[in-house]
């Protein structure tokens, strides 16, 4: 269960998401999509605790999130890192089998193996011994999603992971995920293309500044919510996915 | 001949440079180095002070004042830092040199009092003349403590240091860690200094795992360079410093390890600087033959070849241009070919530009020139094989076909 309670963020004095409650049971694939500005990201960050929310709380499993680092993965934003770095694309994959009480120089057979499979999984075991800095923009992001699969972490948290990958890789990485939820695992995502997400997903949440709607994919993908999200210009889904790659500059100013 | 005195030296050196590498890894690789520097400065003081309780002896009490004075400064740093939001190397600067001053005042005051000055001195430039065997033996202890606890924990070191958010997710106590290395380097720099000075320690600190990331990317080829190029050095360092008395053996040490790096940053195979100029160079001389393949090809243009054209003589011992019995310059058959290869491309590259890019057929000639020397034969065979195997180009010249 990931339970949201009165959550208001954002940053300085400017505050991206107002007053959002919901729960959602876990596991589950958890969509969170809406207009740009939205406060997608900002929802998302909220959960990693890498933004101290204003107020309110956010509970995984019934605990605080500070207590549950450890059950989370997720993608780095790529200009954090240091590309220079003297790593390896395998020893990358190889930190999300890292754990803190696994005592020893060296990661075992199985992590090696675990490590193998996700690299091969986003299509980049061809890569495994080159150094990160080689990489194009898109590989870099498919080595750490790879990292973030390997820690096979209860909760996954990814911001728009097909950001920056061609269409064949971005299919790919969507089984990939759908095989990983599968597995009793839960995923929340940030995601942009509203086609794949009422396929996708199990669970939504879509927010426009404030909480839209919350809860299993049947109830709150529904046209009323989607213009309460995106405006009510937007009768007709494909011309929405058309136009969400531009900012509707008069939603995300939204008083 | 080599004295008991001078293998304990040179062991001394040895350790000294040791433990300044394996414990330079981590801050080199947390882009730490200054912090590294600012510590070797701050725990002069501490030293000094020590003398002062102790009364001249060294031990323990140096040990442990230098790791209060050291993590004192790397507090105050963080907190100016924090406070002012003057960046962290602007902190680190005005600690550094705060601290080395109280030093110098402490020193002053140390030397009216009559204490013996015995190790002070050594603090700022090192001398390893006046190791102890209790010394060494200090030094190896702190060694191999650092080698196990390095070895057990690469892999947090490895992680942290890249990704230092990444690691507190999976759980790595970051500021546990932070602390204990801050307190694990002002330790092992309390150790050095002694021998190789407080500037020269800082050096030590950096230099080989600098060296070791010039040389490798992988994490285990790095760390064995590092420290392998350290004890190089320190050992060549101590020799030199044990048999030419005036010389400080930090200095010496540094310079070694210098000396051991340089031909590396110029003969390394992908990275040094010969090789990078030598490339550049026989890239130029390539293109230049290549012209010069053109222009006898094409012989209107042909302008008057001295006998000693370099580019020429490179043709001629590859056999690609012979002299006629008129003394002129010409093409061999194997040479023809190769010209004409060139001249496919430019052809190929100008249709190219002109049907594909819309370019106007005037201004096609120059980026030609250009492309000609760059497409490999693949790229060569799919421009033929896009523009369906044309057999002229733009200007209507022929395009030679491909042999």
């Amino acid at each position: 269960m990931i339970e949201v309670k009165n959550l208001n963020a954002g940053y300085g004095k400017r505050s991206a998401l107002w007053n959002i409650d919901f729960s959602i049971p876990l596991p589950a694939f958890v969509g969170i999509i809406g207009p740009n500005g939205g406060g997608k990201s900002t929802l998302l960050k909220s959960i990693l605790g890498e933004l101290t929310p204003l107020t309110g709380s956010i509970r995984l499993f019934g605990k605080p999130i500070a207590e549950m680092k450890n059950r989370l993965a997720y993608v780095p934003q790529i200009n954090s890192v240091d590309w220079n770095f003297p790593i390896r694309v395998m020893d990358v994959v190889l930190m999300g089998r890292f754990r803190p009480n696994s005592w020893g120089p060296f990661y075992s057979k199985s992590d090696r193996e675990k490590a193998e499979f996700y690299l091969n999984a986003v299509g980049m075991l061809a890569f495994s011994k080159q150094q990160i800095g080689e990489l194009s923009g898109g590989q870099r992001q498919r080595v750490f999603l790879a990292r973030a699969l390997a820690r096979e972490a209860d909760v996954l948290l990814l911001d728009e992971p097909l950001a920056g990958v061609d269409a064949g890789s971005g299919e790919r990485i969507l089984s990939l995920l759908s095989e990983y939820q599968k597995q009793g695992r839960s995923i929340v995502m940030v995601h942009h293309d509203l086609l794949t997400a009422s396929t996708l997903f199990d669970h939504l949440v879509l927010l426009q500044t404030r909480l839209v709607a919350a809860g299993p994919i049947k109830e709150v993908f529904t046209l009323t919510n989607l213009q309460t999200a995106y405006g009510t210009d937007v009768s007709i889904l494909s011309e929405m996915i058309h136009k969400l790659g531009q900012t509707p500059a008069n939603l995300s100013d939204h008083p | 001949m080599i004295s008991e005195h001078l293998v304990w030296i040179i062991l001394g050196c040895m350790l000294a440079a040791y433990l300044l590498a394996i414990t330079g890894i981590p801050v080199y690789l947390r882009r730490e180095s200054l912090t590294g520097d600012a510590l070797s400065h701050a725990i002069f003081p501490g030293v000094v002070v020590a003398v002062l309780i102790s009364g001249g002896q060294q031990g323990w009490v140096t040990y442990l004042s230098g790791i209060i004075v050291g993590s004192f400064a790397l507090f105050l740093i963080q907190t100016i830092h924090q406070k002012t939001l003057i960046p962290k190397d602007g902190a680190t600067g005005i600690v550094l040199i705060l601290f080395f001053a109280v030093g110098l005042l402490l020193m002053g005051r140390l030397q009216r009092s009559g204490i013996p000055l015995w190790g002070v001195q050594h603090v700022l430039l090192g001398k390893a003349a006046t190791l102890l065997p209790s010394d060494v033996f200090a030094l190896a202890v702190l060694s191999a403590l650092g080698s196990v606890v390095f070895f057990l924990v690469q892999k947090w070191i490895w992680i942290e240091a890249f990704d230092s958010k990444f690691a507190l997710h999976s759980g790595l106590p970051k500021n546990t860690y932070e602390l204990l290395l801050s307190a694990w380097t002002a330790l092992v720099l309390t150790a050095t200094i002694q021998i190789l000075g407080a500037v020269l320690s800082a050096a030590m600190l950096i230099t080989p795992a600098a060296l070791g990331h010039f040389l490798s990317n992988n994490p285990k080829k790095l760390t064995l360079i590092t420290l392998v190029s350290a004890c190089i050095a320190a050992v060549l360092a101590g020799f030199i410093s044990a048999s030419l008395p005036s010389m400080s053996t930090g200095a010496l040490t540094v310079i070694m390890l210098f000396m051991l790096s340089f031909p590396f940053f110029i003969f390394h195979p992908t990275k040094g600087i010969l090789m990078k100029w030598v490339a550049r160079k026989q890239e130029a001389r390539r293109w230049q033959d290549e012209n010069t393949l053109k222009q006898l090809l094409n012989q209107t243009k042909i302008p008057l070849f001295s006998i000693k054209n370099p580019s020429l003589q490179r043709l001629a011992k590859h056999s690609f241009v012979r002299l006629n019995p008129q003394g002129k310059w010409e093409l061999s058959p194997k040479g023809l070919e190769e010209a004409e290869r060139i001249v496919r491309k430019h052809r190929l590259w100008e249709t190219f530009l002109h049907k594909r890019l819309m370019l106007p057929v005037g201004s096609v000639h120059e980026n030609a020139e250009l492309m000609e020397h760059l497409l490999d034969d693949e790229a060569e065979e799919r421009l033929a094989l896009d523009l369906n195997h044309p057999s002229a180009d733009p200007h209507q010249s022929p395009i030679p076909p491909r042999k």
